[in-house]
C-alpha cells in the first residue's frame, strides 16, 4: 500500500466535499475511535515515555487523519495509517532540536541496580529500550503487525524489521530476564 | 548458536494476543528458544498494555471530531484565498519592481502631459487603432489573461 502516491478519484472528493473535508462521516469516526483510540494512546505513551505529549500527538494524529486527502481504506488500513501519521509525529517531535526522546537517556540495565518492583518496574524495564525498540516491539506483540506494516509505519525497511524486532526482543527478554533473577515475580507474570 | 526465526511465531504471537495459548504452542515454546522468548515478551507486553488499557480515559469522540471539522474549515479557506494570496504577492513584486521606474518617470515632465484633455482626442482624429500603443495592447491582453485564469480557478470542478 503506498498511500503517498495514491491520488483520490472525482467521486471521492465529492463525497469528502459532502463531509465537511474530512475522510469519514461522523458515525463510522465514532467507531474507528472506539476501536484505536485506546491501543493509539497506549503505543504512543510507551514509545514516548511522557504521558501529556503522547496525549498531544494522539489528538493530532486523529486530526490529521481526519483531514488527510488519502484515498479511502479498508479498517485494517486505516488503522495502520493512523499509526504511520502517529509515528511521523513522534519522529518529527524528537528531531526537534534540544527536544530529544524523555527516555532516550535512560541509563541501560546494569547488574548493579536495585531489584525491580512490581509494575512500575516492568515499564521501567520496557523504557529501558530505545525509542525505535520500544515501538517496533509495541506493533509487533502488542498491535499484531506484520514486518510490511511495521516498515510502513516506521519508515524503515521491510528487509531490517526482522532483525532490529530480533534485537529488540532479545534486549528486553534480557531486562526482564534480570528481574526474574532478582526474585521479582510480577515481571514474569 | 539460538537460531533467529521459527515458523512459529505469528501463530504463538496471535495466540497470545487473543488470549487462546493452546497446549500444543505452550508445549513448542517449551522447547524452542525463539518462541519461549517470544512468548515472554509477548505476554509482558500484553500485560502492560492491559493494564494501560485500564489506567486510560480517552477524551469523547465528539471533542477531536469538533477539532477536526475546524482544521478542515481551515484548509479550505487556505485554499480557496490562494488565488487572492497569489495576486496579492504578484501585485507586491510588481509594486517593488516598478517603484525605480515610476520614480524616475515623475522626477522629469513627461512628453505626453500637453496633449492631455480634450486637445489629445482631437489628435486621434477618429483613428483609435492608432492610439492603441504597444503598452496598451500589453495591458489588455494582461488583463484578459488574468480574467482567464481566475475564472479557471474559481469555476474548476475540484
Amino acid at each position: 500500500m503506498n498511500l503517498e502516491l495514491a491520488v483520490p478519484a472525482a467521486e471521492e472528493v465529492d463525497e469528502r466535499s459532502a463531509r465537511g473535508g474530512l475522510r469519514m462521516d461522523e458515525p463510522a469516526f465514532r467507531m474507528f475511535y472506539g476501536s484505536t483510540a485506546k491501543p493509539l494512546l497506549g503505543y504512543l505513551i510507551r514509545a514516548c515515555g511522557e504521558r501529556d505529549l503522547a496525549e498531544d500527538l494522539w489528538q493530532e494524529s486523529y486530526c490529521r487523519f481526519l483531514t488527510s486527502e488519502a484515498p479511502e481504506m479498508d479498517d485494517r488500513q486505516s488503522r495502520s495509517y493512523l499509526f504511520q501519521i502517529a509515528t511521523n509525529l513522534l519522529r518529527d517531535r524528537w528531531r526537534r532540536p534540544r527536544e530529544e526522546s524523555p527516555a532516550e537517556g535512560v541509563p541501560e540495565a546494569a547488574s548493579h541496580e536495585p531489584p525491580l518492583d512490581g509494575r512500575l518496574a516492568m515499564r521501567q524495564a520496557f523504557q529501558r529500550l530505545k525509542p525505535r525498540e520500544r515501538q517496533l516491539l509495541w506493533l509487533a506483540y502488542v498491535e499484531g503487525s506484520n514486518h510490511k506494516e511495521i516498515a510502513e509505519c516506521t519508515g524503515l525497511r521491510a528487509g531490517s524489521i526482522r532483525l532490529l524486532l530480533l534485537r529488540a526482543r532479545r534486549k528486553l527478554a534480557e531486562l526482564i530476564g534480570a528481574g526474574v533473577r532478582t526474585g521479582n515475580p510480577e515481571v514474569t507474570k | 548458536m539460538m537460531k533467529a526465526y521459527c515458523e512459529q511465531e505469528p501463530a504463538l504471537v496471535a495466540a497470545v494476543r487473543s488470549g487462546a495459548l493452546n497446549s500444543e504452542l505452550l508445549g513448542h515454546a517449551g522447547i524452542c528458544p525463539v518462541c519461549s522468548e517470544v512468548l515472554l515478551v509477548s505476554e509482558f507486553l500484553r500485560d502492560d498494555s492491559a493494564s494501560l488499557d485500564r489506567e486510560l480515559s480517552n477524551p469523547h469522540a465528539s471533542v477531536i471530531w469538533r477539532k477536526a471539522q475546524a482544521r478542515a474549515r481551515e484548509k479550505a479557506l487556505a485554499r480557496a484565498t490562494l488565488p487572492i494570496r497569489i495576486a496579492r504577492t504578484c501585485a507586491y513584486a510588481l509594486a517593488i519592481l516598478a517603484a525605480p521606474w515610476i520614480v524616475l518617470e515623475f522626477s522629469r515632465q513627461p512628453s505626453w502631459l500637453p496633449a492631455l484633455g480634450f486637445k489629445h482626442l482631437a489628435v486621434i482624429d477618429g483613428n483609435w487603432l492608432a492610439a492603441l500603443t504597444g503598452t496598451a495592447l500589453v495591458g489588455v491582453t494582461v488583463t484578459f489573461l488574468g480574467i482567464a485564469l481566475s475564472s479557471w480557478y474559481i469555476l474548476r470542478k475540484e
